[in-house]
């Protein structure tokens, strides 16, 4: 079977479905090419992560054969929880009549959970299904660490382009391990060669936070590699979604009905954005204004039409003000460019070094 | 006792001198007649503001947000016209109209980002949420009123006359084109065309690019959702493989499956507005199921403000040609 590719969510999956003796394809990594094949077929108006999805399974139908899609699904009103739907009938369309495995938001309901993944598990005993299970997230949580080490690296190494070879490796080793020994050996490996990479020294560094629309966070050649440009450019890079936090959040906690981080977040919106408005819209706002002390400015990422973003953007001018930090909104879709990108990180990095030295503050 | 009320009800519309603004877009066209009898029975006087106007249009394009889909920016041009004019200016936040459905994204957070476009000084809203109970939603009603300044006593009277419960009536056509239709002459030429559409964006002449008036002028009588009975309706939206969460977005995918099915009906055209959610992606199907399953001749048509009049008439000439084509040859004989 295969999946969508969401950052690294490909490694633990792939570690979890094979677990349970399943035989997996894993689509080959986004370029371009799978952007405009997403978005020949699928509709006009549909948002970037649809037009990538799309790309994916029909960029791994070409690679190898398989039956079945495994992907989540939500509950509204953000349209993700109709991908499914649409994908199954552009596939069908074009000759693909797959199975699809789709996993709803559980909400507290395991015999719904349970119910949408049980074909996954038939056959399979509970100490392998509990094996595979462990070994994936563990993976998903050290690629998480790397990661945000990596992020903190970046700006500091000695040699441009170091770190996301590194981090590259990290994903190589971590993808081949067996056991949750090899993958801790390949996460502490790792950092120990991410912070020899760099030089001292930093507080000079302007820092920005990275806020929206969660695939848009998740997978960095949706957002052009955004985080890598602003570390290349000298910024730290604070990200606000990982994958392990969000699956945390949203399978865990919201289950068990602990609140959870992301409702901090929401708290934090309501005096600009009261409601809840689908997606991660709330949530946003609410980071912006939760980190905007922290942080020298935020940048905003979305897809093109994407609506709970939409409403957050119309709210941030009201809240960068209040909170007197700048924000700026980059909108992504399929006629994006990398060049466009680079200049507007590079003039936002200059404003906000040239506001710090107005203001003559070395660190907010 | 029901006499006092009936009695107070009509005090309380004389007494209060309250101007209360709805604006004439989005849940105008759904549901107006559910807040404007709650309104009339708590006494205000009620403003409506005019059929879109091109300065109206004008005045939403230059303050909502660009990225918001043409119904959106015609109320916040609503909203700027009746802001000087009255006390109140009522901003619905509509939530879920149907249990385990919702809106759109747009509608729940509307009345917290239009004041980032529009400075408005009395903005009250109240919240529609119909997964809610009906004991909440009454609560919400209650503040509603109390939010323009109403007490306890006028208000149990006011929902005792009006009801609390939510109740979907739609105006997919205004009265501009109500009463073309009803001068309509229906001729052996005409063909019955049924339109697929948010009530808020066909019920808006100017948004809609006066799509139901020139439908007529190519000798089409429109045909529009509004005309199911919500038990239809219901029993359409129950027959759906697939529950959509996306209430508004079910009507329109129910509504197509009916006119499927119909014999009388010529052709179908589906018109939404660029950066609708729902319709982005349900077009998709709704394109499928009229052509496929219905074997009737579909046309979709995205809406924006830069909609070229010229443009929308060359289709819609061409598509009711065509069917008349297809009539033809069905009817008996060639072409």
């Amino acid at each position: 079977m295969t999946m969508p590719r969401i950052g690294t969510l490909h490694v633990g999956m792939k570690a979890v479905l094979e677990g349970m003796n399943h035989e997996v394809v894993v689509p080959p990594p986004i370029t371009a090419q799978t952007v405009n094949l997403g978005a020949r077929y699928a509709p006009e108006g549909a948002c970037l992560p649809l037009k990538i999805n799309l790309g994916n399974y029909l960029q791994a139908a070409d690679e190898d054969d398989f039956e079945a899609v495994i992907m989540a699904s939500g509950v509204g009103p953000c349209r993700f929880g109709y991908y499914h739907r649409i994908q199954r009938d552009i596939l069908r369309d074009l000759g693909h009549d797959l199975r699809w495995v789709v996993a709803s938001p559980p909400r507290g309901n395991l015999r719904r959970l349970l119910g949408d993944l049980g074909e996954l598990t038939s056959g399979v005993g509970i100490t392998d299904i509990l094996r595979a299970a462990a070994l994936g997230w563990r993976k998903l949580l050290a690629l998480d660490d790397i990661e945000r080490e990596g992020l903190r690296q970046r700006p500091r190494e000695a040699r441009p382009g170091r770190t996301t070879r590194i981090l590259r490796g990290a994903v190589q080793m971590i993808d081949a391990a067996a056991t949750v020994d090899e993958v801790a050996d390949a996460r502490a490996e790792a950092l120990q060669r991410l912070r020899s990479s760099g030089e001292p020294g930093g507080d000079e560094r302007v820092r920005i936070a990275v806020v929206g629309e969660v695939f848009m966070m998740l997978e960095p050649a949706a957002n052009l590699h955004l985080q890598e440009e602003l570390g290349h450019i000298g910024a730290e890079v604070i990200r606000t979604v990982y994958l392990t936090d969000w699956v945390r959040d949203n399978v865990f906690f919201d289950f068990l009905r602990m609140s959870r981080p992301e409702d901090d977040a929401r708290k934090a919106a309501v005096p600009y954005l009261e409601h809840f408005v689908g997606g991660a819209g709330q949530e946003t706002v609410g980071r912006t204004a939760l980190l905007s002390e922290r942080v020298d400015g935020v940048i905003h990422v979305m897809p093109f039409t994407c609506l709970p973003e939409i409403m957050a953007r119309s709210v941030m001018p009201a809240l960068a003000r209040d909170m007197d930090v700048p924000v700026m909104t980059v909108v992504f879709d399929e006629h994006s460019g990398r060049e466009g990108l680079t200049t507007r990180l590079e003039a936002f990095v200059d404003l906000l070094q040239r506001r710090r030295r107005i203001r003559g503050r070395k660190r907010r | 006792m029901q006499d006092d009320t009936a009695v107070e009800a009509a005090e309380a519309r004389v007494k209060t001198g309250v101007r209360v603004g709805f604006p004439r877009a989005l849940m105008y066209y759904t549901a107006f007649e559910f807040w404007k009898r709650y309104l009339a029975a708590l006494g205000v006087e009620i403003v409506v503001s005019p059929p879109t106007d091109p300065r109206i249009l004008a005045r939403g394009l230059d303050t909502a947000p660009d990225d918001m889909c043409l119904p959106v920016k015609v109320l916040y041009g609503h909203a700027a016209w009746l802001e000087p004019r009255v006390d109140y200016l009522v901003i619905p936040r509509v939530v879920s109209t149907r249990p385990r459905e919702f809106s759109c994204p747009k509608f729940m957070g509307l009345p917290d980002v239009i004041r980032a476009g529009v400075r408005l000084t009395s903005l009250v809203t109240v919240k529609v949420d119909a997964s809610q109970s009906p004991r909440r939603q009454r609560r919400r009603l209650v503040e509603f009123a109390r939010g323009m300044g109403f007490g306890g006593r006028r208000i149990g009277a006011a929902l005792a006359e009006a009801g609390c419960v939510y109740r979907r009536l739609p105006r997919s056509v205004s009265e501009e084109t109500a009463s073309s239709m009803a001068r309509f002459e229906e001729g052996p030429d005409t063909l019955r065309v049924a339109v697929l559409g948010h009530p808020y964006l066909l019920g808006d002449d100017l948004a809609s690019s006066y799509l139901l008036g020139r439908l007529m002028d190519c000798a089409a009588l429109p045909l529009l959702a509004d005309e199911l009975s919500s038990r239809l309706l219901d029993s359409l939206l129950s027959e759906l493989p697939e529950k959509l969460y996306w209430t508004e977005g079910a009507i329109v995918l129910a509504a197509a499956r009916h006119y499927c099915r119909r014999d009388d009906v010529d052709g179908v055209i589906h018109a939404h507005a660029f950066g609708c959610g729902s319709d982005s992606l349900l077009g998709q199907t709704i394109g499928r199921r009229v052509r496929c399953e219905g074997d009737k001749p579909f046309m979709n048509l995205a809406l924006d403000e830069h909609s070229g009049k010229e443009g929308l008439l060359t289709r819609l000439e061409a598509f009711t040609d065509m069917l008349r084509r297809r009539r033809g040859r069905r009817d008996g004989g060639g072409v």
